[in-house]
């Protein structure tokens, strides 16, 4: 055997024997709603045998079909997988085609010492591959493996101990909390309070709301299932007292309920930065340890809603090219640095893109017709809304009327917080005021630049320049800068297009 | 239009500065939108008006075939309103006029394309009118499409794609036939080139 077969051959070895009994330990406990659920219908007995044979039993052999079947293994460069009975599916991924890897640890499998791998590439429809379970160390080992192979060119780099790593942001219990707070979710929460204080205004005036139908529903409801008497109580005070109290209520709850939400699953934030790697850890019950590379980040988003701007937070999103639109529903939540003193973001960016030269430079605004264009086209729907009110009282239509200088002034505000900057390695681009964000897109891993100009655009002579990077979907999408001067426009794509072709691009 | 010549020349003047002629042409674009191309543009081959108006003419014209034969039905059989039939039987047909005689002039006049050492630019759109940049160094694949009524008028599709997520892809429609391979060959040969 030459040395080069020797580095490519693999030791197959099977995952953890805790795979067949947590799989199916988890499955029971992932019943127990189910089966709660049909015991109303069908009674426990009819329930509980349903389940048994038409669910459990099947997953089990599945479980034991797939830990007998499953193998994996790796060599210097790839990571091999083999699964399948029928169909057997040899999967090979090289090292540096790997985007990021995540170790995840449910509540269940922290008590015994297990974890899961996930492994994303760029063009997998979704994870590229998962190993569940592997016991924590073997998953710890495998992630430096697999994520210190990225660049082998920086082996100096990776040689480094694990203790050596540069810590970037570590989140206390109390930082948390400040970000829930100022979510934007609270935010809307305080926001749906103002209306529904605002309904009730409009029930004095003797408009019937609908509340009144369900809250007869309601206590039709209540009045069939005799509850303790104080839950009754309580229930029916949450339920049926004033509007506004009801409605700071719940928004206390709601917030009380994100708040709680967001701290257990960001409990012992800690962004760590190794070499090029950054590896985040975090979570209360279920422990997440994602890893990515420097040069996989196709974009970095600033997140900062009005609330945060106020405390000076902010929260900083990410994008790989394994981040894709149909995984964005689970992964939209997910935020590179949950929240973090602006101060201190600055640091992390330059940390995270080492060629940013500034995080925070003086930024180009756009063309002063923006205003204007976007507060005629807010206005057209409360335009149509107040012609529509019109046919049911002329004097409601009043009502919209504030609307039109509202829509003015939150345009004039946007124009002021937008704005974009393109250095020599990175462009920025920031909009936005009740909800600001701020782009940041590393030149190299540009895609593609488009120009477009709608008939509108072409009067004004004004264009939308849309920048294209891979993996848009946590970030949102990439840049779309819209109302530029046609030459400004023009100009920038130009160079813009230029610099991309003379830096190299890497996964 | 002699596309040796061109691509020699963009070859040859790797380092001078091709895209500035580009600069210039946007400048003129706005001033006389979709002006004469200058000597480096290169146009579609004509015969895609050709193909765009067939293409216009079955697909819409079909459409209009049957809207009209159900309106017809409907005017006999029912009593629906007789002036909406007669603006809903008006917006098939300006429709039908707009995809299969205004549409294809217009979009070839709009349509160009631009190659230099590094970049290819390509132009587009009769309404909302586009630029695209692409850096060659940014290709990942590049396909060559030839439907049925395109093998027929000896015209291909160069389709070339990018990493990206919204504008992942692109696609130069009529093409002659040895153009495009031409095309494609000289995308990939650059894009290698790239490369190393």
């Amino acid at each position: 055997m030459t040395q080069a077969e020797e580095q490519d051959a693999f030791s197959l070895r099977r995952l953890s024997w805790a795979t067949l009994w947590l799989s199916i330990v988890e499955g029971v406990f992932g019943l127990i709603v189910p089966l709660v659920v049909l015991t109303t219908v069908l009674g426990f007995d009819r329930a509980f045998g349903i389940l048994l044979k038409f669910v459990f039993l099947p997953s089990v052999i599945y479980y034991v079909i797939h830990f007998v079947s499953f193998r994996f293994g790796v060599n210097q460069r790839e990571l091999a997988i083999r699964s399948g009975v029928a169909f057997r599916r040899d999967r090979r991924i090289a090292f540096e085609r790997i985007q990021d890897v995540d170790i995840e640890q449910s509540f269940l499998s922290r008590l015994v010492g297990m974890a899961s791998l996930k492994i994303t590439t760029a063009g997998a429809e979704a994870d590229e591959a998962t190993l569940k379970y592997l016991s924590y160390r073997d998953a710890e080992d495998l992630r430096r493996i697999l994520v210190k192979a990225e660049k082998p060119e920086s082996d100096g780099a990776s040689l480094q101990n694990e203790s050596e790593a540069d810590c970037l942001c570590d989140l206390s219990v109390r930082d948390l909390a400040w970000g829930a707070l100022t979510s934007n979710l609270v935010a809307a929460l305080f926001a749906m309070l103002g209306a529904f204080a605002y309904v009730d205004y409009f029930s004095y005036w003797g408009i019937e709301s609908f509340d009144e139908a369900a809250e007869k529903h309601a206590r039709e409801f209540l009045s069939r299932y005799p509850l303790n008497d104080f839950i009754t109580r309580g229930v029916e005070y949450v339920l049926f007292s004033g509007s506004a109290i009801k409605a700071f209520l719940l928004a206390l709850i709601g917030a009380l309920f994100s708040m709680l939400a967001f701290v257990v699953k960001y409990y012992g934030f800690r962004l760590e930065l190794l070499g090029r790697v950054a590896t985040r850890s975090y979570g209360l019950l279920t422990r997440r340890r994602a890893s990515l590379s420097q040069d996989r980040i196709q974009a970095l988003k600033l997140e900062e809603g009005l609330l945060r701007r106020w405390f000076g937070l902010v929260a900083i999103r990410v994008d790989t090219a394994g981040d894709r639109k149909e995984l964005d529903e689970t992964k939209k939540k997910d935020l590179l640095v949950p929240v973090i003193k602006r101060a201190d973001s600055v640091g992390v960016l330059q940390k995270l893109q080492p060629l940013l030269s500034s995080a925070s430079p003086p930024l180009e605004s756009l063309s002063k017709l923006a205003v204007m264009r976007r507060t005629r086209l807010g206005t057209l729907p409360v335009l149509v809304a107040a012609v529509l009110t019109w046919f049911a009282s002329p004097w409601a239509a009043l009502v919209w009327l504030p609307g039109l200088p509202l829509i003015y002034f939150l345009n004039l505000k946007w124009y002021h917080h937008s704005g974009y900057w393109c250095g020599e390695h990175h462009v920025i681009w920031r909009h936005g005021w009740l909800n600001r964000s701020t782009l940041f897109l590393p030149i190299r891993n540009i895609q593609n630049v488009s120009l477009s100009r709608s008939p509108f655009d072409r009067r004004l002579r004004l264009a939308t320049l849309v920048i294209d990077t891979a993996g848009q979907s946590n970030t949102g999408g990439g840049a779309v800068i819209p109302h530029l001067p046609i030459r400004e426009a023009r100009a920038l794509q130009v160079q813009l297009a230029e610099q991309v072709a003379q830096a190299r691009f890497g996964w | 239009m002699d596309t040796e010549e061109s691509s020699n020349e963009s070859v040859e003047n790797r380092s001078e500065e091709p895209i500035a002629t580009s600069v210039e042409k946007a400048e003129i674009d706005v001033e006389v939108p979709s002006g004469p191309p200058t000597q480096r543009w290169r146009q579609l081959d004509l015969s895609v008006v050709q193909l765009w108006s067939l293409s216009g003419w079955i697909g819409c014209g079909s459409l209009l075939l049957i809207g009209s034969a159900g309106l017809i039905a409907l005017w006999l059989n029912t009593p629906a309103p007789r002036l909406v039939l007669c603006l809903l039987w008006l917006a098939l047909a300006c429709f039908f006029y707009l995809q299969a005689i205004w549409l294809p002039p217009r979009k070839y006049e709009a349509w160009s394309f631009f190659l230099s050492s590094e970049i290819l630019e390509l132009r587009f759109g009769v309404i909302w009118r586009k630029s695209v940049l692409i850096p060659i160094s940014r290709l990942q694949h590049v396909d060559l499409h030839r439907g049925p009524l395109e093998r027929r008028l000896g015209l291909s599709t160069l389709e070339v794609h990018t990493a990206g997520t919204r504008n992942a892809s692109h696609q130069i429609p009529g093409l002659p036939e040895d153009e495009a391979i031409e095309l494609r060959d000289e995308l990939v040969r650059k894009a290698k080139l790239e490369q190393e």
